[in-house]
């Protein structure tokens, strides 16, 4: 090569690496998807599963489950009147998987995982717990969610 | 030619590299994405990886495995007490008439097949007990590796339309066996037995454990189950786990635990003397061959009070309960509560240079609360 600018002898080397380059962080990204934002994941499943039995009940009935959440993250709740909801509950009331917090409001605004639910009021409580906390450990815990005509409850029941 | 100009050859060389990142993207779009996948590879894939990788990057690797959910109807039912609102439920349709004795055993066959290849896939998933999947991480996560960890492989739920006499016909005699499926028929695709594939081609009964062995039963509990050089707080641990187990017994007292439905777990455990486990299983009545293992089978005593047994990874029978307090479980322990336990004690294939080992076991226990926490002390895994 003895011209400025004249790569032509390399393009398609240039090319390729490029295109292995671009292959190799897209391959990364998946294999970082897959395993990263696990306690993200099983947030979403304790809600996934309150959801569905939410969509088959009726009013004035319940529905167990055994659950298990990511470890120290909290099941909590506010109503759509409550101000000191976070903002990613402004469309109503909602059931959050948040970890746990002095602030629950602000956990669940930056780390948590919320879904806004279709009521007056989401009642959050435990009969396991002194403080009335749905609080994930290790163990299994028995969810009961019930469906009243302007609350929803969900109760971590004491095995 | 001109500066700059590309020869034929090499614009074919760059559309030919082009169409091949195309397809190899196309190829990573849609096989890493491991929802792709059926949920089984995608657990042993997750179980593998987490086995061999090093120690400070096995807790990163989450088991990717889901619980699976299976429902066992007569036809009209989905099991909705059990899996109301649930979604990936496969539902499993008895066929045949109760007052046919031949579409009876077939039906009762059917709920054995079902138990027993739920059994034996889940051993084969998590490694057959050879690989560490809890591993060295467990500590960082605070989980003590002196205590049963566990992954809930599969939910079996028996739908209420099922009659009971399914289970177990008291005035017949008989009902599902579960053990005898697994000691006679082969698994799917090999040529050995299910108890064979358990434990060892040569073996081809059970052990039966009897009237004495259940006294020996009751004399083990107060035997040390662990190793002896284990340090004081872990020994504390493991007491006070197989204090909890005992808890089962006077929770379930007087009960009626008809919730119809089964948890298939796999459970493991470091830091135990191999040895001493299947020494135990011996004194119990249960097969040892080479590291495998099968639990004694738990028959009932005189008087035709059913036991239920629960085995830990320690290898010594977790609960042991009788009288009438259980009447209410009734068919339904027949179909569970006198399910043998597989397992295996040994040296485990692992990352780390210092061989570790440690005992698995594989069981059917009640889809209870009580009885899930009590025998596992962390859960891995999407239950």
């Amino acid at each position: 090569m003895n011209r400025k600018g004249d790569f032509k002898d390399n393009a398609l080397g240039l090319i390729l690496a490029v295109m292995g380059i671009l292959i190799l962080t897209f391959a990364g990204y998946k294999i970082y998807q897959n395993y990263a934002n696990q306690d993200v994941e099983s947030a979403k499943n304790v809600l996934n599963s309150v959801e569905a039995r939410l969509k088959v009940l009726n009013i004035g009935e319940s529905a167990k489950f055994i659950a298990q959440g990511p470890k120290k993250w909290r099941v909590t709740g506010w109503a759509g009147t409550d101000s000191s909801r976070p903002d990613r509950c402004s469309l109503g009331s909602c059931l959050c998987v948040c970890p746990d917090d002095k602030n629950m409001a602000s956990s669940c605004q930056s780390k948590g995982i919320c879904r806004v639910i279709k009521t007056g009021r989401v009642v959050v409580s435990s009969d396991s717990n002194e403080e009335k906390k749905i609080l994930f450990a290790d163990k299994l815990i028995e969810i009961s969610v019930t469906k009243n005509k302007e609350e929803v409850i969900i109760r971590e029941v004491k095995g | 030619m001109k500066r700059g100009e590309l020869t034929t050859t090499q614009i074919i060389g760059i559309v030919l590299a082009i169409i091949g990142f195309v397809a190899i993207l196309f190829f990573l779009f849609m096989n890493l994405d491991l929802a792709g996948f059926s949920e089984e590879s995608a657990c042993k894939a997750s179980v593998l990886t987490r086995a061999v990788a090093p120690n400070v990057a096995q807790g990163l690797v989450p088991l990717k495995c889901n619980t699976k959910k299976i429902c066992i109807t007569n036809g009209t039912g989905n099991c909705a007490s059990q899996f109301r609102g649930e979604e990936g439920v496969t539902i499993i349709k008895l066929k045949g008439k109760m007052n046919n004795a031949k579409d009876v055993r077939a039906m009762r066959n059917t709920i054995e097949r079902i138990s027993a290849e739920e059994m034996y896939s889940c051993w084969s998933m998590m490694g057959e007990g050879k690989l560490d999947i809890f591993g060295k991480f467990s500590t960082d996560l605070g989980i003590k590796s002196v205590v049963p960890s566990c992954v809930i492989c599969s939910r079996i739920a028996i739908d209420e339309g099922v009659k009971r006499d399914i289970l177990y016909d008291h005035s017949a005699g008989a009902g599902i066996n579960i053990n005898e499926y697994m000691r006679k028929n082969n698994v799917p695709g090999k040529s050995v037995t299910f108890l064979q594939a358990f434990t060892d081609k040569s073996v081809s009964s059970y052990s039966y454990a009897n009237n004495d062995a259940y006294e020996n039963l009751k004399e083990l509990n107060k035997l040390e189950s662990v190793s002896s050089s284990m340090d004081k707080n872990d020994k504390e641990d493991v007491k006070a786990y197989e204090k909890g187990l005992k808890t089962i017994q006077v929770s379930e007292s007087g009960k009626d635990l008809s919730n119809r439905q089964m948890a298939v777990v796999f459970m493991q455990v470091k830091s135990v003397k191999t040895a001493d486990v299947l020494k135990n299983m011996l004194v119990v009545g249960g097969t040892v061959v080479a590291g495998a293992f099968m639990t004694p089978v738990v028959n009932k005593v005189a008087g035709n009070v059913a036991k239920k047994v629960l085995f830990n990874p320690y290898g010594i029978a977790a609960t042991v309960i009788t009288g009438t307090a259980i009447g209410g479980y009734g068919a339904y322990n027949a179909y569970q509560g006198q399910l043998t336990a597989a397992g295996y004690c040994g040296a485990f294939s692992s990352s780390d240079d210092r061989a570790s080992e440690g005992c698995s076991l594989v069981q059917g226990v009640n889809y209870n609360l009580n009885d899930i926490n009590a025998l596992c002390k962390s859960i891995q895994g999407r239950p």
